[in-house]
Formats: C-alpha cells, structure tokens, sequence
C-alpha cells in the first residue's frame, strides 16, 4: 500500500514535532528553575541587606547562601528539591534572625525595668526625704511658736515685775522727798530765822563762768529743798551779793533745770517755779523786773550724767545769764 | 574467560561496591543531621504553625528512613535534607513565637510598672 499524499508531505513535520517536544520541555523548565533561583537570591538579598537585622542569626544565613548556591548549581532531576530546600533554609535564616533580634530587645526591656524600679526607688527616696524636711519644719515651727509665747509670758511678767518695783521705787521716793522737804522747810525756816536775826549776812555770789560775751551764775541745786521752789537762807543771801555786783544794764536772763529723775512734766514745771523763785529773790535784791525774763528747761539740758547722784546734782541748777 | 578478564571484572566489583558503600554512609548521615534536626526541634516546644512543621518534618524522616530501607538512595537523600531544613525551620519559628511573647510579655509588664510606679507617684 502507498502512503497518502498529504502522509507523506506532513510526515517529516510530525517527526520533528515529536522530536523537538523534549527540547522544548527542556527549555521551559530550565527557563521556570532560573526564575526560581533569581528569586530565591532575592530573598536572600533582602535579607542580607535588612540592617534591623544585620550580624544575626549567622549559622542560618550561611546555610540559606549555601542552598541558594546549590539550586543555582542543581542538575535537572535536582532543581525542584534544591529551591525548596533553599526556600526553607532562606525563612529560618530570617525566623532565627528576628528571633535574635527579639532576644535583644528582650534584655533591653529587662534593662528598662531596672531603671523604672531604680527610678521609683529614687522617687521614694525624695518622698521621704521630703516628708521627713516638711515635718522637721512644722517641728520646727511649733517649737518657734511654743518659745514665743514663753517668751511672751516672761515678758509680760517681766513688765508687770518692773511695773510694780517702779511703783513701789517711786512711792519711797515720794516719801523720802515728802520727808526731806519737810526737814529741809524746817531748816529753811531755822535759817530764815537766823537771817532774820542776823545770822547770815553775808554770802559769796554764785559761781560764774564766761560764755561768749555772756557771764553765766549757776545756782547749785541744793540752794532749794528737794522738790521744792523755796530758796534756801544761803542762796538768798548768795542772791542779794549777786545783785549788787550785777551791772546796771543789760538783760538778765535766768533758767532753771532739774535731773532726770520723776515725770518731765513736773521736771519743767519745778525749774519754772525755782526760776520764779531765783527772779523774785533778785528784784527784792533791787535788780529791775523789767530785766529779768524766767523760763524752766525741765531736765531737757542736762550738763552731766543722770545716771549718777552726782550728775544728777550738777544737773538740779539754776542759771542767771546776764547779756 | 582469561585471567585479564578476570581482573577487569573483579576490579570493576569492586569500584561498584566501594561506591555503593559511600553512598550508604552519606545516606546515613544525612539521616543522622535530620534526626538530629527534628529533635532540636522537638525541644523547642513548637506552637501553631511552628509544630505543623515539625510535624511535616517527621513525616518527612520517616519516610526518609523508609527510603533508605528500600535503597531508593535519591529519594532518602532528598527527602532527608528535606526533613533537616524543615525542622530547622521549625526550631526557628518556635524560637520566634516564644520571643515574642517574651518581649509582648516584658513590654506590658514595664508599661504597668511604670503606670504604677512613675506615673501614680511612685505609690505601690
């Protein structure tokens, strides 16, 4: 039997279709498996290159560059099982390495911890502190208000003491001067007698001294009774020899003065009634009124120390000033 | 048969079995690594998806093993290798999963002791 035309014609066709069919299976698998590796080095490649990652899981990564070198380098029959083993090998070489790079941040949480607690510890630490400052000063501050009011106390009973020895000081005072001045009016009034007879006729004038153009006399203070305005029989006769050696022009100006002692308002009103006193015993001496002027200073201009009898004493006088 | 022949046939018994000797002890090996492999894995106390590969792994060996009984070396290599990259894996996502929640765990833990100690004033 002879072949068919169109047999004959198609049949060189068919058998190089048929014998190329391997070929072609061959290409295409080769073409799939280079697919599959280039993207296995990329995997890999992504790895490697991911710096959160870098230095870690070494062993892995080793083993993954080692299967992905093996599926590049794979014989046909060998291709399909070196990709997955490669695929395999790249997700540990990643697995272990985010595992590591968890492990650090594992510690770095335990480090946190640490300093949280060591943090706290030092909070407390400043509470306590505070709290012990905060009540050392109310402490403090009770003690302060505690040593106040004592001292408060003491003051008052300090002021209360002082009061009552002050009254107690200024009632003897009263009655030593009460007393004095009545031995002393006694006196005066003995003396006056003795000059009404006679007695003193006669008395140097009162001490003097140059101030500026001015000659000023002091009175001493003793030349009253105590507390009293009431010249004594010496300081009149004084008075009277002053007079006649006074010059017959010219103002005479006379001021009287007390210590410290007793009230200042009695202390003036004693020098204006001693200043009286000395104005009254110069006019009965002659001396014209219209010359003479009296004023009391009170204890306003002291010439020496109140704080001894014998500055409170220079301090009693009176001063005839003659212009 | 010669003498010549003789010895060309006996030298090429020999190579045959020499090499079907070192085929069988790097089969061995690698059977070796994969068991070595899966109880690495078996000790990290895979959860979830880490334990199905673990037990993909077993699988895999002990079909690895029965393919060595049955001297289909290609097929006990493979499947060998196979069984050791799985169960690595395997190792390796369990080790993850547990970092995880190690750090889940550390990170909470801080935020309420910050909560409690810090950001209340330090009260406990």
């Amino acid at each position: 039997m002879r072949p068919h035309p169109v047999s004959r014609t198609l049949a060189p066709w068919l058998l190089a279709a048929l014998l190329s069919l391997p070929a072609a299976a061959h290409a295409q698998s080769a073409a799939e498996h280079e697919q599959a590796v280039a993207r296995l080095v990329a995997e890999l490649r992504t790895l490697e290159s991911d710096p959160s990652l870098a230095d870690l899981a070494g062993l892995e990564r080793l083993k993954a560059r080692q299967a992905v070198a093996d599926a590049q380098e794979a014989k046909r029959r060998d291709r399909a099982h070196s990709v997955r083993i490669a695929d395999l090998r790249i997700a540990a070489a990643r697995a272990a390495a985010e595992a590591e790079l968890l492990a650090g941040q594992s510690q770095q949480l335990d480090r946190e911890r640490d300093q949280i607690m060591i943090e706290a510890s030092q909070r407390e630490a400043e509470q306590a502190r505070r709290e012990t400052e905060r009540l050392r000063l109310q402490a403090l501050a009770r003690e302060e208000a505690l040593q106040r009011e004592l001292e408060e106390s003491a003051a008052a009973q300090t002021l209360a003491l002082e009061a009552a020895a002050a009254e107690t000081a200024q009632a003897r005072k009263l009655a030593q001067a009460r007393a004095r001045e009545a031995e002393l009016a006694r006196k005066e009034a003995e003396l006056a007698a003795a000059v009404a007879g006679g007695d003193i006729t006669d008395a140097p004038a009162p001490p003097s001294r140059r101030e500026g153009g001015r000659t000023v006399y002091t009175l001493a203070g003793n030349a009253f009774g105590s507390g009293s305005a009431s010249l004594t029989a010496n300081a009149q006769a004084s008075l009277r020899t002053l007079a006649g050696s006074l010059p017959a022009s010219g103002t005479i100006r006379i001021e009287g003065h007390t210590d410290s002692q007793g009230a200042d308002a009695a202390n003036l009103a004693l020098s204006k009634r001693r200043a009286d006193a000395v104005r009254r015993a110069l006019e009965d001496a002659g001396v014209s009124g219209g010359r003479l002027s009296a004023t009391g200073k009170g204890e306003s201009s002291p010439v020496a120390d109140n704080g001894s009898a014998d500055g409170r004493a220079r301090n009693r006088r009176v001063e005839i000033i003659v212009e | 048969m010669t003498l010549s022949s003789l010895k060309i046939h006996l030298a090429l018994a020999l190579l045959l079995l020499a090499s079907s000797s070192g085929a069988f002890a790097q089969d061995s090996a690698e059977l070796l690594a994969a068991e070595a492999a899966v109880a690495s894995a078996e000790r990290a106390q895979p959860r979830g998806d880490a334990a199905d590969l673990l037990a993909d792994a077993r699988a895999q060996l002990k079909a690895a093993r029965d393919a060595h009984v049955r001297r289909k070396r290609q097929d006990a290599l493979h499947l060998a290798r196979s069984a050791e990259a799985t169960a690595d894996l395997a190792r390796a996502r369990a080790a993850l999963d547990a970092a995880r929640a190690d750090v889940d765990s550390k990170s909470a833990r801080n935020a309420d002791l910050r909560r409690r100690l810090l950001v209340n004033g330090g009260r406990r």
